[in-house]
């Protein structure tokens, strides 16, 4: 058999001969498609006769599918893709039942099944790719870090430092860092990870379990840096105890805490900040930041 | 006791072995699950349970079934790990068409090489069973082979 040939028999095989159609209970039939879902199984479509007209359901598998994905409610992406071909192709979503259903005449049905087969096979293979992520933790400190970007900005240095970075966790799969840049000593990358939490607005104690669940996942390396920075100025008793909470948990966990409110912290904090980005450590980031700017 | 699913690996491939010990556990099963905001558009006969094991992992159990095809689906997971699919439709076919032809009812599992997860097919035993119309029958089949503890659940008046 030549090459040619061969390609039909294969294409026979593979895209003709996998349709398959079936009787179903209430004198209706399936249409096994020779595409497959997201889980690699086939794709059905129900069609029931019904008086003079026609009916194609889906049977409830694409509300399955979002259902798997958490993707059923409204508010969802995939949802509404869902809705936009529906009403794009005329297509009934039944609530009740939970199916996509098409009601046509006899003599429009092959255009319908077409349409019906391309929502369907959209549904069923699109959904997985616009999966919603897992909210994103807001920032601990808004305000705080608003000050310390001041700060940065005074030191000429706003410029030279990554803000709003994510650090890929184990506990979440993203931390909200505010501020990042890294240090090459020794042929060593340390990685400076600066975090603001503000603890005289609200929620306090959460705020400090964070950070100490933050900081495990921060310390996976062992040569890469957590800062800290809280103000506690104005301080209730839930912010003391926060601070004591995670002056406990920083030993253990090496990260590093500084009051903003206190003005010696405050300072340390900023000539740390400095001399690391403008000294000689920093050079390697700097030059690496300022092209990673360029190209963005 | 829940199957032993290395048999149905072949060499070079691995049972997923933080899974194998949370299904071997005893578990038991538990009204409730996620509840969403504003319309919902569900499938029929869906389910929702919490399955509590032993150790205490919850797991999340939702499944439905197109009774149409006559068709199930079950799924077992933990946040978006999947540990377990129990399937009841035509046509599953096993990664590189290893064990042949996998039965109308069947349950996947992830390996090393195949992990559960959308886009991509993955290893799965067959199962006695025929077509499901009801998902109370189908959940009973899926507890009876996880030996998961069904306590307290009733049969859904239809």
């Amino acid at each position: 058999m030549d090459k040619l040939g061969q390609l039909r028999e294969y294409v026979q095989k593979h895209l003709c001969e996998s349709v398959v159609i079936n009787p179903i209970r209430g004198e209706g039939l399936s249409l096994q498609i020779p595409y497959r879902d997201s889980d690699g199984d086939p794709i059905k479509v129900a069609i029931y006769f019904n008086h003079d007209l026609v009916l194609l359901s889906d049977a409830g598998r694409i509300s399955g599918h979002l259902f798997a994905l958490g993707q059923h409610t409204q508010d969802t992406p995939a949802f509404k893709l869902l809705r936009n071909l529906a009403k794009a192709y005329r297509l009934k979503l039944d609530y009740d039942s939970g199916r996509v259903v098409s009601t046509v005449s006899y003599d429009r049905m092959d255009q319908a099944i077409t349409d019906f087969i391309k929502v369907i096979i959209t549904m069923l293979t699109a959904i997985p790719h616009v999966r919603v992520e897992p909210h994103r933790l807001k920032p601990l400190g808004q305000r705080l870090r608003t000050a310390i970007r001041e700060q940065y900005r005074l030191a000429n240095i706003v410029d030279l430092i990554e803000h709003d970075y994510i650090l890929h966790g184990q506990a979440v799969d993203s931390w909200p860092v505010d501020f990042h840049w890294w240090l090459r000593r020794n042929d060593v990358v340390e990685q400076i990870y600066i975090v603001a939490v503000d603890l005289n607005v609200a929620e306090a104690l959460s705020k400090a379990t964070k950070v100490t669940a933050l900081a495990l996942d921060a310390r996976r390396l062992n040569d890469d840096h957590l800062r800290v920075v809280v103000d506690s100025h104005g301080a209730d008793s839930d912010s003391s105890v926060a601070i004591a909470l995670m002056k406990n948990h920083s030993e253990q966990l090496r990260f590093k805490i500084y009051d903003f409110g206190q003005a010696d912290e405050k300072q340390a904090f900023l000539r740390q900040s400095v001399s690391e980005i403008v000294g000689e450590l920093g050079g390697p980031w700097r030059e690496f930041w300022q092209k990673q700017r360029a190209l963005t | 006791m829940s199957c032993n699913v290395a048999q149905y690996l072949p060499s070079g491939d691995d049972r997923v072995d933080e899974v194998e010990r949370i299904v071997h556990l005893n578990m038991k099963l538990k009204e409730g699950g996620r509840r969403g905001r504003g319309t919902q558009f569900l499938p029929p006969q869906n389910i929702e349970f919490i399955v509590k094991t032993e150790q205490g992992d919850l797991l999340h159990l939702t499944g439905y079934c197109l009774y149409d095809f006559g068709e199930c689906y079950l799924d077992l997971q933990r946040g978006r790990e999947i540990f377990r699919k129990f399937h009841a439709h035509e046509g599953h076919e096993n990664p590189a068409g290893r064990n042949g032809v996998v039965a109308f009812t069947h349950m996947h599992f992830p390996s090393v090489s195949y992990p559960l997860v959308e886009r991509e097919s993955s290893y799965a035993y067959s199962i006695d069973g025929d077509r499901y119309y009801d998902i109370g029958d189908c959940l009973t089949s899926f507890c009876v082979e996880l030996n998961i503890d069904m306590a307290g659940w009733q049969p859904y008046l239809r």
